[in-house]
């Protein structure tokens, strides 16, 4: 499903050229669960961003579904974001002036013209035990909330892959573990889940592990 | 809260609408005749005392339901408010006299006002 | 409903952000009432200065030389004047070439008897030589008005009985002309017998004293100029040749309202200028406001694009935004000032000395459309550089929050 070569992405500060992605070679599949590990600044948000399209690579390849996306035009990647690959972004990612449905689903709808989704969205809200909090504001919900809603609106219109920047960053044991057990059970239905996090803790079997260090990638 | 401003607004531009023609912004005045403008005021008096009772009465009441039913009772009470001056006893027919000039012009928009208050609690949603 | 969500969206966004949006919404009301009152204000003055001018259909007018001024204000501002000359003085006038026709009138006013009855301009023409008045009750249908009995504008009512008292006598009223919305609606109209009859009325006497035959009177003289002669050519050749102790002037009728037509002109430049320079400070100001709060929203933005939200959808949310901000600005202003303008109208027509203001709703409404047009594209134009930003910028920047 997903297949990278030679990544590498190139940033200037101060004067000095530094590989952020260095020459990365990846793959996953359907059914993945991919964690990738290492300290801050190692490039993992640079690694996930390329992925996404989100920003452009200077070498390298990367293959989703056996189309280049590096070779894709803005509209083309949007609509690959859209409806394909779903991106949860590290920290707060809910819109302030939207409800937790209305973050759900609106985002959808502008996107791809989905308007179906509110059935969907409201049962991940349950399993997430949101759903009395579904017209709520989120500046009503704590951290943790907030994280399960941004998980809940990147499953919702049913994507292949998606990929989650330090998705239980900052929270407590109980939330971290209810995200990853949904994470893997998402795995088990096929599909390709890929996430980055500090927190070694929260590892379990059957995650294939990945190490990344000064923007140069290699399987744990 | 949004019932409070409308009440206390709707006591205000009723109290305004009974004092103020006789206390500040005065009509035309009088001589040995009464004018049209003389009994608009005097009837002035009534129906913006009635709005400001019906503002109180908004003001204290706890179901919305009263507050509605009052308001539609109020709208009436604007809306006559600005027909006394104009259709049902008139006022000068002169245009540079006070009262065309400014009592009738300042009771008017008080009873613009009044119908804003009186519409905004119609449709309010608050319980 | 999937077509609307550009809007939903943008409407919830301003609904959450309330001082944002009514400080927005505050600016684009203040262009739209004054845009609204200031072409009001112009064009009233316009219209009435037109139909004077149009409804006259004299070239020339001759008029005591110090009653000049009464007699613009009369025709512009519908002033009730009374002003006499002795016709004696247009035998002085005969003669000259160039005059098509010519017809004396003569302007009277009523009492008032107290504030709810105004007084009234009574105008009294000679049938024989007009071709003014006639013409027009010749439009309406109107058959010519015999001694006793009166024309009457469409602003004045009369008695149930179809008559009109004038100094404690009534005249009976044979026709009442179209409304024309000119000062004309509100004057009287009758011939010269009649006017006589006025003048002799006790009631009249003991308020203007003795005057002699009405037939010997002259307010003025309406002159209309052959086809192809100059009408300045007319005014100077009369003026010429009236004697030095001659009371009257002759002038021609834009000379006459040359004051209230430069009045009118400046007045245009005013508000034109006034206008542009409020525009100019609208788009400023909303061009800041948009600036400064697309900047505080990079993120929103970053995250709408990470889950695939493309460029020109972003850009469209934040023209939503400006339109509905524009519209509601504009729907404000256009609301406030039509209320304001029906209760203050008359208000502002006596503080400002002008003859009237359009209150016809049809203009009022189409002139509103205008204002709410105008809102709009500012708002629009003030929104296109914080769109233009948003949908220019790289996803990195917009994810990150920082400043575009």
């Amino acid at each position: 499903m997903l297949n990278v070569k030679n990544l590498t992405k190139t940033f200037d500060r101060q004067n000095r050229h530094f590989d952020a992605v260095h020459e990365v070679n990846f793959s996953m599949k359907g059914g993945d669960f991919c964690v990738l590990t290492g300290p801050s600044g190692c490039g993992k948000s640079t690694f996930f961003h390329l992925l996404c399209g989100i920003t452009k690579a200077d070498g390298g390849e990367v293959f989703f579904d056996k189309k280049d996306i590096c070779k894709l035009s803005d509209k083309e990647l949007a609509a690959l974001r859209a409806e394909k690959i779903s991106y949860v972004l590290q920290g707060d990612s809910l819109l302030p002036n939207f409800t937790v449905l209305e973050n759900i689903c609106l985002p959808h709808q502008l996107s791809c013209g989905r308007t179906d989704l509110e059935k969907k969205a409201m049962e991940l809200l349950s399993h997430f035990g949101l759903e009395a909090m579904a017209n709520d504001y989120p500046s009503n919900l704590s951290g943790g909330e907030r994280r399960r809603v941004a998980i809940a609106r990147a499953f919702v219109h049913d994507p292949k892959l998606i990929i989650a920047d330090e998705p239980t960053s900052d929270l407590d044991e109980e939330n971290t573990a209810m995200i990853i057990d949904f994470f893997q059970q998402q795995a088990k239905q096929g599909k390709a889940i890929l996430i980055s996090t500090h927190d070694l803790s929260c590892l379990r079997p059957g995650m294939i592990r990945y190490q990344m260090e000064k923007g140069c990638m290699k399987k744990a | 809260m949004k019932n409070k401003i409308t009440s206390i607004g709707s006591i205000l531009v009723g109290l305004l609408l009974s004092a103020g023609p006789q206390f500040l912004f005065l009509p035309c005045p009088t001589t040995e005749k009464f004018m049209k403008c003389f009994w608009s005021c005097k009837a002035l008096i009534v129906v913006g005392a009635v709005i400001a009772l019906i503002g109180l009465l908004q003001l204290i009441s706890k179901e919305a339901k009263s507050r509605k039913v009052l308001s539609v009772v109020g709208l009436a009470l604007c809306i006559s408010a600005i027909l006394i001056p104009t259709v049902i006893i008139g006022g000068c027919v002169k245009p540079d006299m006070a009262c065309k000039m400014l009592t009738f012009p300042v009771t008017h928009t008080l009873s613009a006002i009044g119908i804003v208050f009186q519409g905004l609690t119609l449709i309010s949603k608050e319980k | 409903m999937k077509q609307f969500v550009t809007l939903n969206m943008a409407l919830k966004n301003l609904q959450r952000r309330p001082v944002r949006s009514w400080c927005m919404i505050f600016f684009v009301f203040m262009l739209a009432a004054s845009l609204f009152f200031c072409t009001v204000l112009t064009d009233s003055l316009s219209e009435s200065l037109e139909k004077t001018t149009n409804r006259m259909g004299a070239d020339v007018i001759v008029v005591p030389e110090e009653y000049e001024k009464d007699m613009a204000d009369a025709l512009f501002q519908g002033n009730i004047s009374s002003f006499t000359f002795d016709k004696q003085w247009l035998g002085e006038i005969t003669g000259v070439e160039g005059i098509a026709k010519s017809s004396p009138q003569l302007y009277l006013r009523t009492l008032a008897a107290d504030c709810c009855s105004t007084a009234v301009q009574l105008i009294a023409f000679d049938p024989e030589t007009d071709f003014i008045i006639t013409s027009w009750l010749n439009d309406d249908g109107i058959e010519l008005p015999k001694k006793g009995e009166v024309i009457v504008g469409s602003k004045i009512t009369p008695e149930t009985d179809g008559n009109v008292i004038f100094f404690n006598k009534p005249y009976k009223v044979v026709g009442q002309l179209e409304e024309t919305r000119s000062n004309y609606d509100a004057c009287v109209f009758m011939t010269y017998e009649t006017a006589d009859e006025i003048v002799h009325s006790d009631k009249w006497i003991e308020a203007f004293g003795e005057a002699g035959a009405a037939e010997n009177l002259v307010s003025c003289l309406m002159i209309r100029a052959e086809q192809g002669i100059d009408k300045n050519d007319i005014a100077t050749k009369i003026n010429y040749r009236l004697s030095k102790d001659c009371p009257v002037r002759a002038y021609t009728m834009n000379g006459l309202l040359s004051g209230a037509m430069n009045t009118v002109n400046s007045m245009d430049n005013y508000s034109s200028i006034l206008m542009i320079l409020i525009s100019i400070l609208v788009i400023a100001a909303l061009v800041c406001i948009f600036t400064i709060t697309i900047n505080e929203r990079t993120k929103e933005f970053g995250i709408l694009a990470s889950l695939g939200a493309g460029s020109g959808k972003l850009a469209g949310l934040v023209l939503s935004e400006g339109c509905m901000i524009g519209l509601a600005g504009g729907l404000i202003g256009v609301i406030f000032s039509i209320v304001g303008l029906l209760i203050f109208g008359n208000t502002i027509v006596v503080l400002m000395d002008i003859p009237k203001l359009i209150t016809a709703l049809d203009y009022l409404l189409i002139l509103g459309l205008k204002c709410m047009a105008l809102a709009l594209v500012v708002s629009i134009v003030a929104s296109l550089y914080s769109a233009w930003k948003v949908s220019r910028n790289s996803l990195d920047t917009l994810i990150k929050g920082e400043e575009m």
